[in-house]
């Protein structure tokens, strides 16, 4: 029979004393080391073969961009107000899109809060309409706020949700221009980075390892490679899964 | 003059203009920072939550009496936010890097706890780390002490579960 009420301060304690506490922030000094030159954590990743489906060609620019966008289409996406304060309207914009689950596809959406923080949030969509256009068939996949700027560690806070085999995710870009999601069987699927975080989603199966993320610096460097383990929401209701 | 202490901070009434924001800063960031971690599960999330707290009080100077608990009750507060991205989503924290290897049964117990639901991993901390008895950390969450009890046995029945 174990102690658990010690073993879980017991283990609190000693993840609170591991954490790395950097200096103290000063205006003209960055509060987070740089995770390429600064985390003896990172792993030294083999090249891999680029990616051959790439996000969706900005060419629609954006209902968003001259302010059409639906105050309706707006309120539908998943925001994060909470954290942000209300969205700005004006700031809402198409960050990106890459081929879903048939039938669909997946968009990232970012927009400013009256705070400042930047907020992305992810949606599939109907693919029979254009991209830029408003979109049809939303399916909420969830969002996050957070402040702008550097100093973000590439795969760091990720959120995963889904259901039915179906998963999207969300993570700290950090550094990264490029990042690829490789499932267990060899696929490579691609990402979309917008808004500060590098998304994207992934079909799954129960029983078979998570895929594993890894980012790129602009001139091909890997940053990092992060395996998304299941379980994802051990505890959550409803869309949340992944348990054994 | 040696700057206060942290106890002294958040257990006796001490104005923060008086003791000096600077000072009350220095003494309390690594603890908030570490409370942040926990609660989040990420060393970067935790210190930004742990400045947006002390941005929090540097909006207040004059009106907050115990700088300590206050920060506290806000690192709880954010780091609850943060949590809620969405109704379709829960903040992946359990295979969260870390730069630090603990030990098995360690590693197996955080990520079990990292799992748990942002308010019962915060009752957990809250209880466990931070040593408050279940009045206190209902304040800091801002429900019935009722709801603490209920969220710590709930959050250690799953872990129990699952460790046994």
């Amino acid at each position: 029979m174990i102690d658990l009420e010690a073993r879980v301060r017991h283990t609190l304690v000693a993840v609170a004393t591991g954490t790395d506490i950097p200096p103290l922030p000063s205006p003209d000094q960055p509060t987070i080391v740089d995770p390429v030159v600064g985390r003896a954590r990172r792993r030294q990743l083999a090249r891999t073969a680029a990616v051959t489906a790439v996000v969706v060609p900005a060419i629609v620019g954006l209902a968003a961009a001259g302010g059409l966008l639906p105050g309706t289409f707006i309120d539908r996406l998943n925001w994060v107000p909470e954290r942000s304060g209300p969205i700005v309207d004006a700031s809402v914009e198409w960050g990106g899109s890459i081929d879903g689950p048939p039938g669909r596809r997946f968009e990232v959406w970012v927009a400013t809060g009256e705070n400042g923080e930047v907020c992305t949030t992810r949606v599939f969509v109907d693919d029979t309409v254009a991209v830029g256009a408003t979109p049809a068939g939303i399916e909420d996949e969830g969002g996050r706020c957070s402040p702008g700027g550097t100093g973000h560690v590439f795969a760091n806070g990720c959120g995963v949700g889904g259901s039915d085999g179906i998963y999207s995710y969300g993570c700290e870009a950090g550094p990264v221009t490029r990042a690829e999601l490789h499932l267990a069987d060899g696929t490579v699927m691609p990402t979309v980075i917008a808004g500060g975080e590098v998304s994207g989603w992934f079909p799954w199966t129960p029983g078979t390892p998570g895929p594993a993320l890894l980012g790129y610096l602009g001139d091909g460097t890997p940053v990092d490679q992060f395996t998304i383990d299941p379980p994802w929401c051990a505890s959550g209701p409803n869309r949340c899964s992944g348990e054994p | 003059m040696d700057p206060p202490t942290a106890a002294a901070l958040g257990e006796a009434s001490a104005d923060v203009q008086a003791a000096g924001f600077d000072d009350v800063y220095r003494t309390l960031w690594p603890g908030l920072m570490r409370l942040g971690h926990l609660l989040t599960g990420s060393e970067v999330v935790g210190q930004e939550v742990a400045q947006e707290a002390f941005i929090g009080l540097l909006r207040r100077t004059d009106q907050v009496e115990r700088p300590a608990s206050y920060l506290r009750r806000a690192v709880v507060n954010l780091a609850i936010n943060l949590q809620r991205r969405s109704s379709r989503e829960r903040t992946y924290v359990a295979g969260l890097r870390e730069q630090v290897q603990y030990p098995p049964e360690i590693d197996e117990t955080w990520a079990l706890i990292a799992t748990l639901p942002t308010r019962q991993r915060a009752v957990l901390v809250l209880r466990f780390y931070e040593d408050l008895s279940e009045t206190q950390i209902a304040a800091v969450i801002g429900c019935r002490r009722g709801t603490v009890k209920s969220l710590a046995s709930r959050a250690l029945a799953r872990l129990r579960q699952e460790l046994s």
